[in-house]
């Protein structure tokens, strides 16, 4: 091809790039090629499994028919469909106490003071010694024989051991321990968010410390006690090894995961554990769901402090 | 300030409102309104709220909220503005509403910690007149804490100059402007020539300095003997470009323009002197970096301080000049 054939070819098309040029603007460029990894990851390990499982559990067993037999099944086995009420049971109280009681702590950490490091950790390491060890351990601990029951028995305050474990107070009690932590981290760094003049100002117009924190405290940090809550609903209630290892699994605390742990690999059924585990999530979703709903009556915005 | 207000305690001393004591009463016993530097406004609650909350906190009847809170939005023009939250304010809106939070409780003191600083130099001279005429309308006792020389000078009714914490001096602007009791005063006060000098001469109120080498007839703020190490002092205003050779009775000497910063009416230049030393300028002249040029200052307009090591030129660390504003109090 020479050079002189050209003039008579081309068309008045547009300037190079120019087109790479428009999608940038809608921010569209070569950069979003850097979300490939996350995309692989999320697909691969969340979004593919999810929908595998999805299908699993419409899938009927033999002798079944309905793509929603095995949901059937499990609401219409009261064993199983009590597991929804049990597992709330123990995960709604619990989550309320862990992140309502990390409110006061966080609140009266959020200044500096000595010693504030050593207070932190010990009230975060529960949170880095796993479930199992903290269930091991609290079953020395509150057992028939643990130290807690001699101890209230050699000051006579009881008569009889206190049964704390194989019950429902043992699986409460290791939530409460395991995901105390995590609650009152979250809670920490929202109270730390919040501007310290504002209750400064409050206390110039003439608000006790008890309307400081009622009026502009909590208020602020409402939003970040919803998203704490959800949170931590949802790791309480996928509770697994101490309802197992400190609950009675298949009486009181025949949790949903438990039962869905049962089907999968004590009966080699995948459908229907699938169907179990997909009733989890719509139920943590609904929880979830519901707790946003609240939060959205509350102010959402700046709280003036580092990190809002 | 936080002291006054009841945020932080006293490491010695008392506070005293007329006769009761009342550096251990609780911030929210005392009563006064606070303005803060950084606004310190309830984000989630709405203009109207956040200057009601005061009342609200002192359980006024809501009838007289109500109409009190109208009057204080009034005052500071924000009537429009009155249901929304103070994050869709600007800087200036936000600052009016903080003082129109602190005047509705109408409390004995009113106390403003820098409450000028975050906002540009345009909106500053806005909101400062603004200041003034809340005062003078409302009339009541202020406590302004500022670093800037214009505003103490323009807002204060009487000013006060603490550095380190200690007075340095007290009086109304009018005499810490034109008699400053020290160097430190007198630096504050816009004595931007501060140069180490020596006695040489006493005569009366007047004395002869020698300043690096040069002669300069000053007027002795103070007893001063000969001898005694001094600064004196010139406002950049008081030093006019004369024709060489001219004569002066306080200060003259030839210098070399070395940096001219245009000012509209006027030029500040910094002119360096035959002994290494710089005074700056306040001039109408048109002067060119470069320019050898005559400065003179009339020795009533300069000012010899006893050198008592308030280290000249030093920046605002742990300065606080405070402003009151003192009202009928």
């Amino acid at each position: 091809m020479s050079a002189g054939a050209l003039p008579a070819t081309a068309v008045p098309a547009e300037p190079r790039g120019a087109w790479r040029h428009r999608m940038a603007d809608r921010g569209i460029d070569r950069t979003l090629w850097l979300l490939l990894p996350a995309v692989i990851f999320v697909v691969a390990l969340f979004v593919y499994p999810f929908l595998y499982g999805l299908s699993l559990s419409l899938t009927p067993n033999a002798g079944d028919t309905g793509i929603f037999s095995n949901y059937a099944k499990f609401f219409a086995d009261s064993y199983y469909s009590s597991t929804i009420w049990l597992t709330l049971r123990l995960a709604i109280p619990a989550t309320l106490f862990n992140t309502l009681a990390s409110v006061p702590f966080a609140y009266w950490m959020r200044g500096r003071f000595p010693g504030k490091r050593a207070v932190t950790t010990m009230l975060v390491v529960p949170i880095t010694l796993g479930t199992v060890l903290t269930a091991e351990g609290l079953l020395n601990f509150l057992g028939n024989a643990g130290w807690l029951n001699r101890f209230l028995m050699l000051i006579h305050v009881i008569d009889a051991p206190l049964k704390l474990t194989y019950n429902y107070w043992g699986v409460f009690l290791s939530l409460i321990l395991s995901g105390f932590p995590f609650a009152f981290l979250l809670i920490l760094s929202y109270t730390s968010g919040i501007d310290p003049t504002l209750e400064r100002a409050a206390s110039t117009l003439g608000a006790s410390p008890w309307q400081r924190f009622m009026r502009i405290t909590l208020p602020l940090l409402a939003p970040g006690l919803a998203t704490t809550f959800s949170l931590a609903f949802v790791m309480a209630f996928s509770v697994f090894p101490s309802a197992m290892m400190l609950g009675n699994p298949h009486g009181e605390e025949h949790v949903i995961a438990i039962a869905a742990y049962e089907q999968a690999y004590t009966y080699y059924n995948y459908n229907y554990a699938s169907a179990i585990a997909m009733v989890m999530g719509a139920v943590e979703l609904l929880v979830i769901a519901a707790v946003q709903a609240l939060r959205r009556t509350f102010y959402i915005g700046t709280t003036g402090g580092k990190g809002a | 300030m936080n002291c006054l207000a009841g945020l932080l305690p006293l490491t010695h001393g008392a506070i005293w409102q007329d006769d009761k004591r009342i550096d251990m009463t609780r911030p929210e016993k005392r009563g006064f309104g606070m303005v803060f530097q950084n606004y310190a406004l309830f984000p989630h609650m709405s203009i109207r709220k956040n200057v009601a909350f005061g009342l609200e906190m002192r359980k006024t009847p809501s009838a007289e909220i109500k109409e009190r809170v109208a009057e204080a939005i009034e005052l500071v023009h924000l009537e429009d503005q009155a249901t929304k939250l103070p994050g869709q304010l600007s800087g200036g809106q936000q600052q009016r509403v903080a003082i129109a939070r602190a005047v509705v409780l109408r409390p004995p003191l009113v106390l403003m910690d820098e409450p000028l600083s975050n906002l540009d130099a345009k909106l500053r001279l806005e909101m400062r007149t603004q200041i003034r005429r809340l005062h003078q309308a409302l009339d009541l006792t202020t406590v302004y804490v500022t670093h800037d020389q214009e505003e103490a000078l323009s807002l204060a009714d009487r000013l006060v100059v603490l550095r380190l914490g200690r007075v340095q001096q007290i009086g109304t602007p009018r005499e810490l402007y034109s008699r400053p009791a020290n160097a430190f005063v007198a630096d504050f006060m816009g004595y931007r020539n501060l140069l180490k000098a020596q006695v040489t001469a006493v005569d009366g109120k007047r004395v002869v300095a020698n300043v690096s080498g040069l002669e300069v007839h000053a007027t002795a703020m103070g007893d001063l003997k000969v001898g005694d190490a001094i600064i004196v002092g010139v406002r950049p205003d008081d030093l006019k470009v004369v024709a060489p050779g001219g004569t002066s009775e306080g200060l003259l000497v030839d210098g070399m323009v070395e940096v001219v910063e245009y000012q509209g009416r006027e030029m500040v230049a910094e002119v360096r002197l035959p002994n290494r030393l710089a005074l700056t300028v306040r001039t109408d002249q048109d002067l060119r970096p470069g320019a050898r040029i005559s400065v003179a200052a009339e020795a009533d307009r300069t000012l010899a301080f006893a050198d008592d090591n308030t280290v000249t030129r030093v920046p605002d660390l742990g300065v606080t000049p405070v402003a009151v504003a003192g009202g009928a109090s």
